[in-house]
């Protein structure tokens, strides 16, 4: 009963994120201002063409973002924790985050046009290459049966390759280090509603499987054995998160960049509030990784003038520092 | 205590005023400010770390001393045959010693340990010197010191002739030139970019934000509302790319179809091809 | 009932267990005891196919699970093992349906109420005593009414009350229709809990019978390859 008026509590402050994420910006467009510029663009009242594309066109869009995925990557941090039964896993774990500025660097390179669905092409070659990165994982890893050890290693293994590689490219690539530097921080600079869409997709797709397997998933955070006995092939489950993490992280990230922390600390805060029972974690991550990245997003604009502070950098300080905390009140790490 | 300390401070500052504002007739100094020592007479082998320099070494009349160059000097076509040294990203001590040079022209983004290396390292002296010019006139400056350290007549005087010439526009348009999308990037207050606006009459955009090279927001684009908007050429986005982007339809800039795209070298790199830049920027604001 | 025709299993091409038969009555509670190496936990785990069923079968009341899927094994045979501290944490409730597809609600209180574990439901299993994390897996396993109860102890090294704790609740709910085999070090707790034996050597049954056989000293000492006496 307690968590329900948590939840409620929580659904509450990802409204007043959005809000503030209307209201707040980068630019001289006030509060009241943005109030009329939002109404008046659902068509209620009037207020200046500017303050309106300011509003509809860059403030919603990018708090929409931010919120969608602040949730993919909570999940995608639950689910990856899940998946290794180690709190201290992230969902760029499987070489994902590497994996997508190989993509991102490779186009850059070589100048590839591969603009899909309304995404740029460095948002398709985000994706691509962060899949691509899991399914070597997954290949390697499956050779030794897959496990949760061999998928770590393998990933971290893949992640030095790949990060070697990256700066083999970006040595004769000439600028493409500022690029994908930038894109990788900044990856919210230009949110989108067709990012939104993309990742409303991923969301709800993963929403509606998961439910499925809930008792499952608490079957194999017991161990592969125990799942066995209890009726779960580990190896199924196994399949499933690692499939659901890729889609989610990549999603994230082609629409995103790379947001470091949020996968990781989410899941811990929710476990704190609601426990660690998987029919709490689905929504607690969810929603408490689209108030947190939506509200780091929205302080990340109030500070510099006509500047914006990403939200990842934003999230690498703070979560940093939580983080820190963590590790000291919890010794046993 | 704390007026002691002021005191202090103060007194630091008097004599650091002392030491820079004393320009010696016979000394050039870098931007790094040290004192360029020429020893065994003028460079005859000189290896130029950025572009904008092998441009001023050619406009000189010197481009034959120039032994090596680094993948990014790509002006006058002349360059085409030297060979290079790589670029920013992989320069190496061994590869500049290499070319046996006497002079080494870098700027201030060549790592420090790179300069330190080619000093200390060689039997034979080597002079090293870095200029980073970020305005109109710190250029003219930049293109005096290295004509006296080659021992060649500066040729400053044609370039102040045709600057003069460029008149400047009473409209004061706004102007925003976008280096890179994804976040915005522009030039800020002190570069050599906004000094050439404001030399034409333009306002630039950037000179609102903190930083030399900023990232801003598309909202802020949005709301400052430039009147004109320069793409560089070669850029990954078209006009048309940037007037689909979510917002700006109300930029006037986009209203009024005022999206140019420019030949990126001119406009980023402080060299002798000033007055082209000028020119071109000039035709675009009376457009 | 349980009917096992011919079991060899082990690991890896290994044979642990050779062309083992035997079968266990509804009603029974099997002791199985043997030395380290001698195949009492490839026995258990050839039931889930942890261990590679190389040939031969195991069937319950006729049918032969080393044909199932795990969901289907499960919904026959419950194992358990003797828990200790654990760093997961899941609720008591979770953990005592993990793994079913649409628990009972109302059977789930019911369990909750007979183990006396309504006060810590919510509590995770990683923050209770380890008395209580005992109760807790015997919950597990009577919520699930199975055929066949096993117990795996992989060390010996437990504290003497819980598995006599353990034992003590699978006794009990072994009926007409159910059955019961448990790995177990201490010959005075199969004694106390167990009704048969089955005594295991070198992947062989050496003997299997009435408890009473624990008494002859030189059997034992043979399965267990002492030779004190």
């Amino acid at each position: 009963m307690r968590n329900k008026h948590i939840f409620v509590l929580l659904g509450i402050s990802l409204l007043i994120t959005v809000s503030l994420g209307i209201v707040i910006g980068t630019s001289s467009v006030g509060i009241s201002d943005s109030v009329k510029a939002f109404f008046a663009g659902i068509g209620i009242g009037d207020a200046s063409a500017g303050d309106i594309a300011i509003v509809h066109g860059v403030r919603i869009p990018g708090i929409l973002v931010a919120i969608l995925a602040g949730s993919a990557l909570g999940l995608a941090g639950w689910l990856s924790q899940t998946l290794f039964r180690n709190d201290l896993a992230d969902p760029y774990i499987a070489g994902i985050g590497s994996g997508a500025i190989f993509g991102v660097n490779i186009t850059l390179l070589l100048g590839l046009q591969l603009g899909l669905l309304g995404m740029s092409a460095i948002s398709v070659s985000a994706f691509i290459g962060s899949l691509l990165a899991c399914l070597l994982i997954w290949i390697i890893a499956g050779r030794t049966g897959s496990t949760g050890v061999s998928l770590v290693l393998a990933g971290v293994a893949l992640s030095f390759v790949l990060s070697g590689v990256n700066y083999l490219i970006v040595m004769y690539g000439r600028d493409i280090l500022s690029k994908s530097v930038f894109w990788s921080w900044n990856g919210l600079a230009s949110a989108s509603y067709n990012d939104a869409l993309i990742l409303v997709v991923a969301l709800i797709f993963s929403i509606s499987i998961i439910p499925f397997f809930l008792n499952g998933i608490n079957a194999y955070l017991l161990g592969d054995e125990i799942s066995i006995y209890l009726g779960v092939d580990p190896k199924k489950i196994r399949r499933i998160l690692f499939l659901l993490v890729a889609l989610l992280t990549g999603t994230a990230v082609a629409t995103s960049g790379l947001l470091g922390f949020v996968g990781l600390i989410i899941p811990h805060i929710s476990r704190k509030l609601f426990g660690a029972d998987s029919k709490q974690m689905l929504p607690g991550s969810l929603l408490l990784g689209g108030s947190v990245l939506g509200f780091a997003y929205v302080f990340g604009k109030a500070i510099i003038p006509h500047q914006q502070i990403p939200a990842s950098v934003v999230m690498s300080i703070v979560g940093g520092i939580f983080f820190l905390y963590l590790v000291i009140r919890r010794p046993t790490w | 205590m704390k007026k002691f300390f002021l005191l202090v401070v103060s007194f630091v500052m008097v004599l650091s005023f002392v030491s820079c504002g004393n320009p010696s007739d016979a000394g050039i100094i870098d931007d790094l400010g040290e004192e360029i020592i020429l020893t065994d007479g003028s460079p005859q082998r000189i290896v130029s770390l950025t572009p904008n320099i092998t441009e001023i070494l050619f406009y000189l009349g010197v481009g034959d001393r120039v032994v090596a160059r680094t993948s990014f000097c790509n002006y006058p076509p002349e360059v085409e045959s030297i060979p290079t040294v790589g670029d920013m990203m992989n320069l190496s001590v061994e590869a500049i010693l290499g070319f046996e040079p006497d002079l080494v022209i870098a700027n201030r983004m060549v790592p420090m340990e790179i300069l330190d290396g080619l000093k200390g390292t060689s039997s034979r002296r080597i002079v090293v010197a870095a200029f980073d010019p970020n305005s109109i006139e710190s250029l003219l400056k930049t293109i005096d010191r290295i004509a006296k350290i080659c021992d060649v007549p500066s040729k400053t005087e044609e370039l102040r002739e045709g600057i003069e010439k460029i008149t400047s526009q009473k409209s004061e348009p706004v102007i925003y030139t976008e280096i890179w999308g994804d976040p915005p990037m522009t030039f800020g207050k002190d570069t050599y970019g906004s000094d050439l606006i404001s030399k034409i009459g333009g306002i630039n955009l950037g000179d609102q934000i903190l930083g030399d090279f900023p990232t801003t927001t598309h909202e802020s684009i949005i709301d400052l509302n430039p009147d004109i908007i320069i793409i560089p050429d070669p850029y990954q986005e078209t006009a048309q790319d940037i007037k689909k982007r979510n917002g700006y339809g109300n930029i006037s800039a986009v209203k009024n179809d005022k999206i140019y795209s420019i030949n990126a070298d001119l406009l980023m790199r402080p060299s002798p091809r000033i007055i082209e830049i000028l020119t071109l920027l000039q035709e675009i604001i009376t457009d | 009932m349980v009917v096992i025709r011919n079991l060899t299993a082990g690991y890896e091409k290994k044979a642990v267990l050779k062309d083992v038969s035997f079968e266990i009555k509804n009603g029974d509670f099997v002791a199985l005891i043997g030395a380290n190496g001698s195949g009492k936990s490839t026995l258990i785990k050839s039931f889930f196919k942890i261990a590679d069923v190389f040939s031969g079968s195991i069937f319950i009341d006729g049918k032969d699970i080393t044909k199932m899927r795990y969901d289907e094994i499960a919904s026959l045979v419950s194992v358990q093992r003797p828990v200790v501290k654990t760093n997961i944490s899941l609720p008591v409730k979770s953990f005592i349906v993990a793994g079913l597809n649409k628990p009972d609600e109302a059977r789930l209180s019911e369990i909750l109420q007979e183990f006396e574990l309504l006060d810590i439901s919510e509590k995770s299993i990683s923050d209770i005593s380890d008395g209580q994390l005992q109760r807790v897996t015997l919950a597990q396993a009577v919520y699930r009414n199975p055929k066949v109860y096993l117990l795996d102890e992989p060390t010996s090294h437990l504290d003497l009350r819980y598995k006599a704790q353990l034992l003590s609740g699978i006794k009990k709910r072994i009926k007409d229709d159910s059955c019961g085999l448990a790995v177990i070090h201490e010959i005075e707790l199969a004694k106390k809990f167990c009704n048969k034996v089955l005594l295991l050597h070198n992947g062989k049954i050496r003997a299997y019978g009435d408890v009473s056989i624990l008494d002859d000293i030189s059997l034992i000492s043979e399965v267990f390859d002492l030779d004190i006496i």
